[in-house]
């Protein structure tokens, strides 16, 4: 992960804290059905509590940077592949 | 978790000290109550009620904290419901701890109070338990909404 890769996703990330809908769309529910597993052990896993998954999976919450990192990096894959930026790559445009 | 089992010991520490003064303060009204407005009886019956309950709370968290420091995966747990983000978020919104530490404040002003007047008693004891009715609303409709 180069610097301006990090800077780019801090930026969508905080852009998407402050955006009216504040929903950031994931894939956290599926990744986690393919690879059976529970969301206790996902919150556990990345020091989070099992209601705090539930919101990021439901869009209600959206995660912090360090807890977004953590996430992706319990599933082997990038913030990109995990949390969808697409609406908001789109606003930024 | 070296830390956090630090402040589990002190917490364990200021447990104990708390259950003391709540005896200390049961016995206090036992001795010296007489004379002062504490020989009402709802005004004594609210100091030792909320006493033994601090010491009933005082004595259930030490036996969570040590069963905690026993055990690796009971204190990650601890720590984590203690700092998880989320929960964080909606403790700053619902203001906790400021309105929390008011409203102590007020309730600990209000046995002061009662030994001399029974109307700032009710007054303090009123308003700490309006702060802590408002915060806790706050808190339940942000749990909701996040």
């Amino acid at each position: 992960m180069t610097k301006s890769n990090i800077i780019d996703i801090l930026c969508k990330v905080s852009f998407a804290k402050h955006r009216k809908k504040n929903i950031m769309k994931n894939k956290i529910k599926e990744l986690r059905k393919e690879r059976k597993i529970s969301q206790e052990k996902l919150a556990f896993a990345v020091d989070t509590t099992r209601q705090t998954i539930t919101s990021i999976e439901v869009g209600k919450y959206t995660a912090s940077l360090p807890l977004a990192y953590k996430i992706s990096k319990f599933f082997e894959l990038s913030i990109e592949q995990v949390f969808d930026f697409t609406e908001i790559d789109e606003e930024l445009k | 978790m070296k830390e956090y089992k630090k402040v589990i010991n002190n917490r364990i520490m200021a447990l104990s000290f708390l259950i003391l003064f709540c005896a200390g303060v049961i016995l206090l009204n036992m001795k010296f109550a007489e004379g002062t407005t504490m020989q009402e009886g709802f005004l004594v019956s609210f100091q030792g009620g909320l006493s033994v309950s601090l010491m009933l709370i005082g004595v259930i968290n030490i036996f969570r904290y040590r069963s905690a420091a026993k055990d690796e995966e009971k204190l990650k747990k601890m720590y984590i419901s203690e700092n998880d983000e989320r929960m964080k978020e909606i403790r700053r919104k619902a203001g906790l701890p400021i309105t929390l530490i008011i409203s102590c404040v007020m309730i600990a002003g209000s046995i002061v109070a009662g030994y001399y007047s029974t109307t700032v008693f009710y007054t303090l004891l009123g308003a700490g338990m309006f702060v802590i009715l408002c915060s806790g609303i706050t808190k339940v409709y942000y749990m909701k909404k996040m």
